[in-house]
């Protein structure tokens, strides 16, 4: 009882972030920065989800395997995160700056 | 972030004991993945061999040995980090004002083990108001949210802490007279 409602605390607190990632990708202005806003607020969405389950989940198998999710999708995020902005900055895309 | 180079030479010889080293863990990563079912097997050992076939040919030029113990203490800085920059990030973007001052920032590295370098910017990408854009040979140059924060302290920080990573302690101290 008590691990299902902390495990439900967790999972909500997963989804502003996942939120807020979209959120970014309307809101910011360049693709660098939209980046920002992707990985890194999806990462903690996504690792608040799976701590979640995994303390509602019985087995060990089963939060080994959903830790072992987390880790390939950070590496695979933060890959692509990496690829994407070398991709964009090798096409010569400027930063979006501040107006002095 | 996997770099791979095939224009190097395969390793000529194929040491039984890094093959079946190798061919272990994937089979493991599978069991774990599939949750051990029998029906998945036969592409659970096609990936595992085409894995290990991937990993054989990648170039190793500085085989350096990991420190177990120093990983165990990089995950709670790791995860902290990881949080305060989803925290970081979500303010700036529910902010009505949209307070972002975005640069670019080149970090020269010190760090002087390849797997090392790549560790690196994978992590700065996770770091508070940072992604690495490009990888140089001595210069990772980095994308950072706002020109007020300490970025080149803060990958600094992070550059002494992976070299701690590995053993011997890779190279991570600024040669005298440079900044």
């Amino acid at each position: 009882m008590i691990a299902e409602v902390m495990g439900a605390i967790c999972v909500l607190i997963g989804i502003p972030f996942f939120l807020t990632g979209t959120l970014g990708l309307l809101r910011l202005p360049d693709i660098y920065t939209r980046l920002h806003a992707l990985t890194k607020a999806d990462n903690v969405g996504l690792g608040f989800i799976i701590l979640g389950l995994a303390i509602q989940s019985g087995s060990w198998l089963e939060v080994a395997r959903l830790f072992l999710i987390w880790f390939l999708v950070l590496l695979a995020s933060a890959t692509s995160c990496h690829l994407i902005a070398q991709a964009a900055f090798e096409k010569n895309i400027k930063p979006w700056t501040k107006e002095e | 972030m996997i770099v791979m180079n095939f224009r190097s030479r395969p390793n000529p010889s194929l040491p039984l004991a890094a093959v079946a080293w190798r061919l272990g863990l994937f089979s493991a990563l599978w069991f774990l993945l599939s949750g051990g079912d029998i029906k998945s097997w036969p592409f659970g050992l096609a990936a595992s061999l085409l894995a290990t076939w991937f990993l054989m040919r990648l170039p190793s030029k500085q085989p350096r040995r990991v420190r177990l113990l120093a990983i165990v203490w990089f995950i709670p800085y790791f995860v902290g980090r990881s949080l305060l920059s989803g925290v970081d990030v979500m303010r700036r973007v529910l902010h009505p004002a949209l307070p972002i001052d975005p640069a670019l920032v080149d970090y020269p590295l010190v760090i002087d083990h390849q797997g090392g370098r790549v560790l690196l910017a994978n992590c700065v990408s996770l770091l508070p108001g940072t992604i690495s854009a490009r990888l140089g040979p001595d210069i990772l140059l980095v994308h950072s949210l706002d020109k007020g924060l300490p970025v080149v302290e803060t990958i600094k920080d992070l550059e002494r802490r992976i070299a701690r990573l590995y053993h011997p302690a890779a190279k991570a101290k600024r040669p005298e007279g440079q900044p």
